[in-house]
């Protein structure tokens, strides 16, 4: 996939991804502050307006290291400046390439989780976003499905871990300060992460 | 939602527009938006700078802690959300008077990241920066999980001690353990009895029904330890004193200064109510409230509540908040 072609699925997808704004705010407010929706509301709007304004000839590792810091700097609350910071590092590694294969997006998608989890110094199971992105990638990997179809197994796998990790007590983030009371609640992170990939089939 | 504002995706940035026309001679911002703003008199040669941040909606947390004896600088963020790591680092860089800065925050995941971002930055542009982070709410985790807990209303005693520190000349070493010694000695508790509205989010962060309260809330509306029917307000009093004195491990004799803060919405009436107990308690228990200090001091928008924080005083402490200081906006101390 080429920068423009990114582009403009990208700009389809947060359109979509804007109307979980209530939804996230919701999630958030039961066990952490309740800024998530509005987090997600200013990155939708800023990084439209940034990729409305990119020129034709951009490559795509400009495009994703300008979404880094257009979402790093859109509201720079701790799930801003994490994956922000994730996406930045994830475009160094498809530096060069000028026509993104399926593989390229899971090397993408590792690196954001590598940057996510050494900076928000989490892992798997400690109920943040990570809880959705590494079985997503792990999926990818696994399986030979190309295109929509690989898209549909990246959102079963999350959405499946999700609601797993629901159950348990959030070991990072606001949420850990619920303790047992967040259990039964799901990652607001996570559940945002989930929501964009569906926004992403959805645009197709 | 009922709100004095316009646009409440503007409700930030009017608001430092106001603070900065009222006050103009003593607070002025140095980046390239509204959202570093620092003491006037900034920098002070062979002074060490004290800079805080956060999210907004807490005021006087934390801009009201700018100002003479207080903190030199600060980098506000949305509602509820950190400031960027460049509005920190411009804050920094004016608060810098070549004898290091100080970042004294609270203790929340995005400001952790964006002020760690910003001390890399800065040790690299030549400023020496120690980082102390306040995490006193005793609701937030256990005694042995002290350095996890959330930082609320003690902010302000770690502002005042700091500050001082830094504006008597004290080296930044000596700044930042003059801070962590009272952080180590302060434990602080809250109750919520009415959610906060989002300005850019238009709904109530949490609900609580009608005669419930929420117990061990933090300042963002974060979930406390229970939820339960309101009480009396001394029952109230002697749950957050007896969680803060067990936690601190309070003993007779001891010295303590006592803060009696307001979240938003609760009336003065209510908060000295909410003092007469923790006093009559103190003698009881024999400890000598040597300072008090009753009022807003770090709200959350509209929140109907209030916490209580204790230091447990030592000499140093006694005389750090003793002397002088006089923040435009907070008044205070």
């Amino acid at each position: 996939m080429i920068a423009q072609e990114l582009s403009q699925r990208l700009i389809a997808a947060l359109l979509i991804f804007d109307e979980s704004s209530d939804e996230l705010r919701e999630l958030d407010s039961a066990v952490g502050d309740g800024d998530l929706g509005v987090t997600v509301h200013s990155i939708v709007t800023a990084a439209k307006s940034a990729l409305q304004e990119l020129p034709a000839e951009v490559t795509p590792e400009e495009l994703l290291t300008l979404m880094g810091t257009t979402v790093s700097t859109a509201n720079p609350s701790t799930f801003g400046s994490l994956v922000g910071a994730g996406i930045g590092a994830g475009a160094k590694v498809v530096a060069g390439v000028t026509d993104l294969s399926q593989v390229d997006f899971v090397r993408f998608g590792w690196a954001v989780s590598e940057s996510i989890a050494r900076r928000g110094k989490s892992a798997v199971g400690d109920k943040t976003v990570l809880d959705a992105i590494v079985p997503s990638l792990a999926a990818l990997e696994d399986s030979e499905a190309t295109g929509a179809a690989a898209l549909e197994l990246a959102i079963a796998a999350a959405a499946v871990s999700i609601e797993l990790s629901a159950g348990e007590v959030a070991k990072k983030g606001r949420a850990s300060w619920a303790g047992e009371r967040g259990i039964g609640t799901p990652d607001a992170g996570a559940v945002a992460y989930l929501r964009f990939l569906q926004a992403l089939r959805a645009s197709l | 939602m009922k709100k004095l504002i316009n646009d409440p995706n503007s409700f930030v940035d009017e608001c430092l527009e106001g603070i900065l026309l009222a006050k103009k001679s003593q607070l002025r911002a140095v980046g390239e938006d509204l959202r570093a703003i620092v003491d006037a008199r900034c920098p002070r040669p062979g002074k060490v700078g004290v800079v805080t941040g956060g999210g907004s909606g807490h005021l006087p947390i934390f801009l009201g802690y700018v100002g003479p004896g207080l903190c030199t600088g600060v980098a506000v963020g949305n509602v509820f959300s950190s400031p960027s790591v460049d509005q920190i680092l411009a804050a920094t860089r004016a608060s810098n008077g070549g004898a290091g800065v100080l970042f004294i925050y609270g203790n929340y995941g995005g400001d952790v990241l964006n002020f760690d971002d910003a001390a890399e930055i800065a040790i690299a542009e030549g400023i020496q920066i120690e980082t102390v982070l306040v995490a006193d709410d005793v609701a937030s985790a256990p005694r042995e999980r002290k350095e996890d807990r959330r930082g609320v209303a003690g902010l302000a005693f770690a502002f005042k001690v700091a500050g001082a520190a830094a504006a008597r000349g004290d080296s930044l070493a000596d700044v930042a353990s003059a801070a962590r010694n009272a952080i180590d000695q302060m434990g602080s508790m809250g109750v919520g009895l009415s959610p906060t509205v989002l300005p850019a989010a238009g709904q109530p962060t949490f609900t609580l029904e009608e005669g419930e309260m929420e117990v061990g809330i933090g300042i963002h509306g974060e979930r406390g330890i229970r939820r339960a029917p309101i009480a009396p307000v001394d029952e109230i009093a002697e749950e957050l004193f007896d969680a803060i004195a067990s936690d601190l491990a309070l003993a007779s004799g001891d010295s303590i200064a006592v803060l009696v803060n307001g979240m938003g919405a609760t009336p003065l009436e209510e908060l000295y109510l909410l003092y007469r107990r923790i006093n009559q308690m103190s003698v009881a228990a024999g400890y000598s409230i040597e300072r008090n200090f009753v009022g807003e001091y770090a709200t959350s928008l509209e929140m109907a509540g209030a916490s209580v924080t204790i230091m447990r005083l030592n000499e140093q402490l006694k005389e750090l908040l003793d002397l002088p200081s006089s923040p435009p906006i907070s008044g205070m101390f």
